[in-house]
């Protein structure tokens, strides 16, 4: 093994998942830099990489329900054996295969939906197992639960399960005033959103108050809820009260984060319980 | 034994092979080389380099120089001609 290793990694090895991470790595590059050669030389045709195997020697041990690895070295006797098949993803083979994604509205997107409520090395956890937003989380959550999310980013389940509570809160996407109407107050347009539940799929609409005085609201294609609160409402917090129950607060500012309420209750919608 | 990246030794071997795909692209010859499968005893290693593991590899320079391996890992990699739109 390499001397820049520490000692106890040249023992230990690595994670089964990490070494895979870092074979696929050396293979993509390669492709890539071929790629990339191929190109600047403008040859129409090149030899890529088809498929590879690879039979490792390597030790093999069980640490806290992990699979760790490391590759036999000089010297090392009765090593085992690990087979790892590969094959090379196409163009044409995406383009086959591809499904259309759903559009993210723009003030939700990664940056904002994770950055927020995760630190970054969870959020580097969360992408190598191909979750890139708050939704692709809460999708995840709901079809294996926060337990195996949890232990697949390797994090503590209660700090995934604190995050995606305060990720999933409302949030104000927008605010924008209305054109007045003859003697009528003037009024605005707040979009609101909630990570994990997607309006326009039938559902009912929440109730949404501003001191005790109820607001109107619509639903949007865009996966939002649209409140028209009076404009000198701006700014107050409103009470939400959604279809199974769950209440939150949000301030009618654009960007605001709300917070659910703890004394609501505990639901298996899309929002953490 | 100096290791160098997987990646470095994978595409040296790519790049042996692009005669080849220049002679297939001319077709001029009615036989061309349809793949190669090439099955190469390799020395592996793991470092940890900008915050990841990285994956180091290369032959062996003879065999002398692997003869305290009782078994070698060995890679197998197919390559075969591929037209560069179709990359990823």
């Amino acid at each position: 093994m390499s001397a820049k290793l520490p000692v106890g990694v040249q023992d230990m090895g690595v994670p089964f998942d990490v070494f895979i991470q870092a074979l696929t790595l050396q293979l993509d590059k390669a492709q890539a830099s071929m790629a990339i050669k191929a190109r600047v030389g403008r040859l129409p045709l090149t030899f890529a990489v088809k498929d590879v195997t690879l039979d490792l020697r390597a030790f093999v041990r069980v640490v806290n329900d992990d699979i760790w690895v490391r590759p036999a070295g000089p010297g090392d006797e009765h090593a085992s054996s690990i087979k790892l098949s590969l094959t090379t993803v196409t163009k044409p083979m995406i383009d086959e295969n591809a499904v259309n994604f759903e559009t993210q509205a723009p003030q939700f997107t990664h940056k904002e939906g994770l950055t927020e409520h995760f630190s970054e090395s969870d959020q580097r956890a969360l992408e190598l197992i191909g979750v890139h937003n708050i939704e692709q989380l809460q999708d995840l959550r709901k079809a294996a639960g926060a337990d195996v999310v949890a232990r697949l980013a390797r994090m503590p389940v209660n700090r995934l399960q604190q995050a995606m509570l305060s990720a999933s809160a409302p949030r104000v996407t927008s605010v924008k005033h209305l054109p007045t109407q003859g003697d009528a107050p003037p009024l605005a347009r707040v979009g609101l959103r909630v990570a994990g539940l997607r309006p326009g799929l039938g559902g009912k609409l929440p109730i949404a108050r501003v001191q005790g005085q109820a607001l109107e609201v619509q639903e949007q294609e865009d996966d939002q809820w649209v409140l028209h609160p009076l404009v000198s409402q701006l700014g107050q917090e409103a009470e939400l009260e959604f279809e199974d129950g769950q209440r939150a607060t949000v301030l009618l500012n654009d960007g605001s984060l709300g917070q659910w309420q703890q004394d609501s209750t505990p639901t298996q919608n899309g929002r953490p319980t | 034994m100096m290791l160098r990246a997987l990646s470095t030794v994978i595409t040296e071997m790519q790049e042996a092979m692009l005669p080849f795909a220049a002679a297939h692209d001319c077709g001029a010859d009615a036989v061309y080389l349809h793949d190669a499968y090439l099955k190469l005893p390799l020395d592996f290693c793991l470092i940890f380099e900008d915050g990841q593991a990285q994956l180091l590899a290369d032959v062996p320079r003879s065999l002398s120089d692997s003869h305290w391996h009782s078994t070698a890992s060995t890679l197998a990699i197919t390559l075969e001609p591929l037209a560069v739109q179709e990359l990823v």
